[in-house]
């Protein structure tokens, strides 16, 4: 049965606009679809509505849809298989990101800083404490500047950087650029506030759970 | 496993990627998601009923997308509260994106920009619905909601883009 087109207002047909412009699967019944379209056709403002609807729902469904990447694929494979991916520190990258030497590496950052600090904050080992201070900015700035090289190339590649490779040429070098008396006085509560908030977190990998 | 978690992988991870890259828009985030689903989706591949396979995938999905916002949000601000902003966001920029941009539509670039910040659940629903074409029954199974509460929450969402497009750029949707 049709509408009466009488008292189909402007109000009625925004409320419809959506469904309208949504094709068959929109809900609207033949005779409300029928309606709308009267109704557009006397007005000019429901049209602009009805044709402003249409552009974005038309340039919403021409978005891409994409595969997923080989490399992730690769990369959900290997770390199934065992093996470990880097990952930016912080980040969540699967269970690789997890990857234990994490938080002793790039975590360095902020930690040597302030224990740095706190040791040489004596007025005796002032002097002392302004150069090595200098140092461990140094390192941390270089450590950052590592991680996030080899995460970019990793993911460029498609390449599994492992946690021996890590160990052996990003970590170990880090040690040997600081002083160990540093690294020694462990993890105080303001490191591991710093820790907090560099976004580091130490978690158990789900490949050690299962 | 080669084998069958390659076939699984393939029919399901271009819809996992392609959902969290428009939710995200952001590839290194959407490859994390990605891949943190196909991992999940093996290892619990037998206790899944088959006939909810979908619905499953879009569901962690989804909820692995939430929690890389707030994670983002969370960098953002440590990246805030750092010493060396400059270095960091060198680092991270992804030139291409940019590019990409550049050679995009006027009301793409808003929309996507749009989509990506509505907040939930309008976002997954636009998403599943306008641009990965999802059926409404499949959305509300994905979502555990009615069908009729999807249609409330898509119809408010699509009003909420078309209000954005109309700030952002007047009269050029047509």
């Amino acid at each position: 049965m049709p509408f009466d087109d009488t008292v189909i207002t402007c109000p009625w047909v925004r409320e419809r606009v959506d469904d309208y412009v949504d094709g068959a699967d929109g809900g609207l019944a033949p005779e409300e679809r029928a309606a709308v379209a009267r109704h557009a056709g006397a007005c000019a403002s429901c049209r602009a509505e009805i044709d402003a609807a249409d552009a974005v729902l038309r340039e919403l469904r021409a978005f891409p849809l994409f595969e997923a990447p080989d490399a992730v694929i690769a990369g959900a494979q290997s770390a199934l298989a065992g093996e470990r991916v880097l990952l930016f520190p912080g980040r969540s990258r699967g269970p690789a990101a997890i990857a234990r030497w994490i938080p002793a590496a790039a975590a360095a950052a902020a930690i040597i800083a302030l224990v740095a600090t706190a040791r040489w904050s004596d007025p005796v080992r002032t002097a002392r404490g302004s150069l090595a201070e200098a140092r461990v900015e140094r390192a941390a700035r270089e450590t950052f500047f590592a991680l996030s090289y080899v995460n970019r190339y990793a993911r460029m590649t498609g390449r599994i950087v492992t946690t021996d490779v890590i160990e052996k040429r990003l970590v170990g070098t880090m040690e040997r650029a600081v002083d160990r008396e540093v690294m020694d006085r462990g993890v105080t509560p303001p490191l591991r506030r710093a820790m907090g908030r560099s976004g580091i977190v130490e978690t158990e990998s789900p490949l050690e759970r299962s | 496993m080669s084998g069958e978690f390659q076939r699984l992988a393939r029919e399901h991870g271009g819809r996992i990627y392609s959902f969290a890259l428009h939710a995200l828009r952001s590839r290194e985030d959407a490859e994390d998601v990605t891949q943190e689903v196909l991992i999940r989706l093996w290892r619990c591949r037998e206790t899944i009923d088959p006939a909810k396979l979908h619905a499953w995938v879009t569901r962690v999905t989804r909820n692995l997308v939430i929690d890389a916002s707030r994670r983002r949000r969370m960098r953002a601000t440590v990246i805030a509260d750092g010493a060396d902003v400059e270095l960091v966001a060198d680092l991270v920029a992804d030139g291409a994106a940019e590019t990409d941009r550049a050679e995009r539509s006027e009301l793409r670039a808003c929309l996507e920009s749009a989509v990506a910040e509505l907040d939930e659940p309008y976002r997954s629903i636009v998403i599943m619905r306008e641009i990965q074409d999802r059926s409404y029954n499949e959305i509300a199974e994905a979502m555990e909601m009615p069908l009729g509460t999807v249609k409330v929450y898509l119809h408010r969402a699509r009003r909420r883009l078309r209000d954005r497009v109309r700030k952002e750029l007047g009269h050029a949707v047509r």
